[in-house]
């Protein structure tokens, strides 16, 4: 690995994001701006940052690590992998949301940039190499989507959810904090290497207490850093909506206006499973044995309640909440299968990832799409009536989406479940497997709720797209369905990029 | 490996469904013939197929190509004597339930392709050799047929609907289960993960306790498809809200997935458990002859009166497969074909009384053959198909399904058997309400007979039913090998079964 005070390379995608959105409110937010400024900003930015994303990747092969900043941002092959997925998400946000933009005229480039500046700390979050960054990455984040949730204000729905939100975010960043000093307690070190330097040796090595009721008994991982360990995923477990920490999510999706929420639905979670991942795969791993148990136990109860709580919704978006808590513990069972099985080598990782990469993007586009339907208000049922007739793509598309999200085989969605299902077997949760499959099942009945009601139901909606968003739309369809058909090589693309 | 011919006949439909889809929006009336005459190639396809088809037991024409290969999943199509008579029938039935289609007036366009798309998942889940090949194809299967009740169905057919679907997605998720297990369980003795059928045949051993688990795992999700008592109340509510295409398909191919998988995959990867549990499969085969039978009997309208013939039919064939002996698995394969031709047939005459009168009331009927004779005929001929008259296509199987259980499972053939009759007693009794007799009702005297087109349409199903009545051996010398390689390995590879 090496390590640089200044390489400007590992922090290219993030520094030309700020960039732009430090231009775009130099010059957005003079009057005499011309409307096309800010669009022509924006794809240049966006340009920016996938010529920087381009050049990381070409360059990466020689430096197989490297690190910048004096370790606090890390640039490999896993990195860029999701630096690279939250970058698909934001442009696709920007295309699925940039009517909402527009709407906004004296708000715009706000907007713009908060957008910007929220990739640009998840892009921090994900590439960290030292959990302060972790940490800043996060809230930066963080803050920017609060600020976006809120942007439907005055309305009281958009309101509440950015106060509850806001409230509950900061709490779980605090509990977070406490758990990184924690750790830094039980340590001495805040760098992902130090830190996992330090559990392998209190592992390999145990030393002997000296003095004390323990007198004579290894030391081994200091309680005070199993506990921050703890207090830090139940900080990132909530950015990802895992139960029992999802309280916020309905209402927040629910509340948030329409056109925005697949940005703020999609991006916390890439950012906080790829966090999630990061620690698993690094800092945490010597010590992963003892958050195995707990993680699954998350992610069961997370399928449970999220499956059923989403049975009973009538509003398109709290139900996609609550559906985003069932996948977010189908993930997570994947997780807790652990970054390899020295014994086995069965690494729940490959199928995670692949899940939620193609979930993400799913989800970006569905929520665009609802919106299409329903603006920023709440989405009903009743309004997706009678569209398979009057909207054919748009119906369509969603149909396929919401397929994908169940797990029908054919679809993308089919193949992350089947994957993260086949190696959770083998390390041995059969029990667990068997009820998130029972619980795919139960999962139909709100998945068709929407292709029912497009469908089958009569009635008189109709709506236009624009032709920008049909092109994405299609793409992400054409892209469900091919990684839903021949998932090989992008299986392979992953395991190449976590050298397994 | 020459011309990939098992590929192309599943893509055969899809191309077809995407044509159909891109047809002018100002034609409508265009969808119909052109859905037909596409659905010709796969009639065409299958024809060269069971020409260029070996007398032999192992499977043929076999392709592949790995699709994921880390977990071992291969696209991999064969076809043997027991999925080439089902392949057969599929690709009779769909062209002609599109051509039974011909009136609706919603949206034709839509309802063809997915019967085209339809057509392409179960040539799938016949022809995949890899486990979760079929599996895929098993569940794709659900969303066309899920569309077609959906959409075009009567007044209750979003209950219907989601019934269907609900009810087969969670067997199957029980089956992916057990499909996961068999994979783990290859990798655990090979080390790496396959699905592959032979690898999994050949290489995965099994403890007695989780053999007897995978066993009913994929026979619950065999069992709903049939469906078997007691899991056969989706299939009431699914026929008769479906349209007519949809029932031809649903009772012609669909439940036959679920015969098929039972022994393609139970009695195949499980025998011994096969061998332990016959007995109880009996049971529940031969309570559904009788069940549904007798409740057909009292069946005041005419549509669940051949859906519930359909449980009493699907019955005959789970027993011949459970009885563990040659004839009974050679019968239940060609049963499965004859079933679909006659049942196909009747839905579709069912379909165009409906038309005709908007009812499926029996009491509503009355002296039909006087203003429709042909129409009656016909009726007539495919009921005395159904019930098993000797010289038409129902009798062999049967017969054979009989023979078979009555060496292993004598009680069960004996009671079985007297499904037959009730066969005769529901479907002449409701001949005789419907068609015979003076029309009692003004409108019945006004009942259209066949057009010539619809003519046209029960042409090759009575050559077939003729055909299969009268030279059972162009389908069993091509069943036979297979299925005794099947019976043969079962019975040698466990105790306990006396032929």
């Amino acid at each position: 690995m090496t390590t640089q005070l200044f390489n400007l390379l590992t922090v290219a995608p993030e520094a030309a994001l700020t960039l732009g959105a430090v231009l775009v409110l130099l010059i957005g937010t003079s009057k005499d701006v011309r409307p096309w400024t800010l669009k022509a900003l924006t794809a240049f930015t966006l340009a920016m940052t996938a010529a920087a994303l381009t050049k990381q990747a070409l360059v990466l092969p020689d430096a197989v690590t490297s690190a910048g900043y004096g370790g606090m941002v890390t640039l490999d092959s896993t990195s860029i992998l999701w630096v690279g997925l939250l970058y698909v998400v934001a442009i696709l946000a920007f295309v699925m949301s940039w009517e909402f933009v527009e709407d906004h005229q004296t708000k715009a480039p706000e907007i713009v940039a908060l957008m910007m500046l929220a990739t640009a700390g998840f892009m921090f979050m994900v590439s960290a190499g030292h959990f302060m960054m972790l940490f800043l990455g996060l809230e930066v984040g963080s803050i920017s989507l609060y600020i976006l949730t809120a942007l439907g204000s005055p309305s009281k729905d958009s309101d509440e959810a950015a106060m509850k939100y806001f409230l509950m975010g900061s709490m779980a960043s605090a509990i977070l904090l406490y758990g990184i000093a924690l750790i830094y307690t039980g340590t001495g070190d805040l760098s992902y290497g130090g830190v996992f330097n330090s559990f392998n040796t209190a592992l390999e090595a145990p030393g002997l207490i000296l003095s004390g009721p323990f007198a004579g008994h290894a030391t081994g991982v200091p309680l005070v850093a199993v506990v921050g360990i703890a207090l830090l995923l139940v900080g990132l477990l909530f950015k990802v909506t895992a139960a029992p920490f999802h309280f916020w999510a309905p209402d927040v999706y629910q509340g948030a206006p329409g056109r925005m929420v697949g940005f703020i639905a999609a991006a916390a979670k890439v950012a906080g499973f790829a966090a999630i991942l990061r620690m698993v795969q690094f800092p945490l791993f010597p010590v992963f044995g003892k958050v195995q148990t707990p993680l699954v136990a998350v992610a069961t109860v997370s399928v449970i309640l999220g499956t059923l709580y989403a049975i009973r919704q009538d509003d398109v978006r709290r139900m996609l909440a609550y559906s985003g808590i069932a996948h977010a513990g189908f993930m997570l069972i994947g997780v807790s299968v652990g970054f390899i099985d020295v014994t086995t080598g069965n690494s729940g990782f490959p199928g995670t990832m692949f899940y939620l990469g193609t979930y993400s993007v799913t989800l970006v586009l569905t929520f665009g799409l609802l919106a299409v339907v329903s603006g920023d208000g709440r989405a009903s049922i009743e309004q997706f009536r009678g569209l398979g007739r009057s909207s054919p793509v748009l119906a369509g598309s969603i149909s396929i989406f919401m397929l994908s999200m169940s797990g029908m085989p054919l679809t993308s969605g089919f193949v992350g479940k089947f994957a993260v299902f086949s190696t959770a077997w083998v390390a041995g949760f059969h029990f667990v497997v068997v009820i998130s499959l029972v619980m795919s099942v139960a999962a139909f009945f709100f998945y068709l709720r929407l292709i029912v009601a497009m469908y089958f139901e009569e009635g008189d909606a109709t709506v236009s797209m624009a032709l920008n968003q049909k092109v994405v739309v299609l793409a992400g369809v054409v892209m469900t369905i091919f990684l839903g058909t021949y998932p090989g090589p992008t299986i392979d693309f992953i395991i190449e990029a976590l050298k397994l | 490996m020459d011309f990939p011919i098992l590929s192309v006949l599943i893509a055969a439909p899809l191309v077809a469904a995407v044509i159909v889809g891109f047809l002018p929006k100002n034609r409508p009336n265009l969808a119909v013939p052109v859905g037909m005459a596409l659905s010709a190639v796969p009639v065409g396809l299958v024809a060269w197929l069971f020409t260029a088809f070996e007398n032999i037991g192992p499977a043929q024409f076999s392709e592949g190509k790995v699709l994921i290969p880390q977990l071992g999943v291969w696209w991999h199509l064969a076809v043997d004597g027991v999925s080439l008579p089902l392949v057969l029938l599929t690709a009779v039935l769909v062209p002609l339930s599109i051509g039974i289609s011909s009136r609706v007036s919603d949206n034709p366009k839509l309802l063809v392709a997915m019967i085209l798309f339809l057509e392409a998942g179960m040539f799938g889940v016949f022809l995949a050799f890899n486990l979760i090949l079929f599996f895929v194809f098993f569940e794709a299967v659900l969303i066309p047929m899920y569309f077609i009740i959906g959409i075009w169905g009567s007044e209750n057919r979003i209950y219907a609907a989601i019934k269907f679907f609900l009810f087969t997605a969670f067997g199957s998720a029980f089956m992916l289960s057990g499909i996961l297990y068999l994979g783990a369980q290859h990798l655990a003795t090979t080390g790496f993960w396959s699905f592959e059928y032979s690898d999994i045949f050949n290489s995965v051993e099994l403890s007695a306790g989780a053999e007897a688990w995978l066993f009913w795992a994929f026979a619950l999700a065999f069992a709903i498809k049939v469906p078997l008592f007691p899991f056969h109340t989706w299939l009431p509510d699914a026929h008769v809200q479906a349209p007519t295409a949809g029932s031809v398909l649903l009772a012609g191919v669909m439940l036959k997935l679920g015969t098929y998988g039972l022994i393609r995959y139970n009695l195949v990867l499980f025998p011994q458990a096969s061998v332990d549990y016959m007995g109880i499969v009996a049971v529940l085969a031969v309570i559904g002859i009788v069940y549904g039978a007798a409740v057909a009997i009292v069946q005041p309208d005419i549509k669940k009166l051949v859906a519930y013939s359909s449980v009493s039919h699907l019955g005959f064939i789970v027993l011949g497969i459970f009885s563990m002996t040659r004839s009974g698995a050679a019968g239940a394969v060609l049963q499965g074909v004859n079933h679909g031709l006659i049942t196909g047939g009747l839905f579709m005459l069912v379909g165009l009384l409906y038309e005709r009168r908007h009812t499926k009331k029996i009491a509503d009927f009355g002296g039909l053959a006087k203003p429709a004779p042909i129409l009656a005929g016909v009726f007539l001929f495919l009921s005395f198909a159904s019930v098993g008259l000797p010289g038409l296509a129902g009798f062999p199987g049967e017969f054979l399904i009989l023979i078979g259980s009555f060496g292993t499972l004598p009680w069960a053939a004996v009671i079985g058997a007297t499904g037959v009759i009730l066969a005769a007693v529901y479907l002449l009794w409701a001949y005789q309400r419907v068609f015979t007799g003076e029309p009692t009702v003004e409108e019945n005297r006004a009942v259209r007979d066949l057009s010539a087109g619809e003519k046209l349409l029960f042409v090759p199903l009575i050559v077939l039913v003729l055909v299969l009545g009268l030279f059972p051996r162009i389908l069993l010398d091509k069943i036979e090998p297979s299925t005794d390689a099947i019976v043969e390995y079962v019975v040698s590879s466990t105790s306990g079964v006396s032929e």
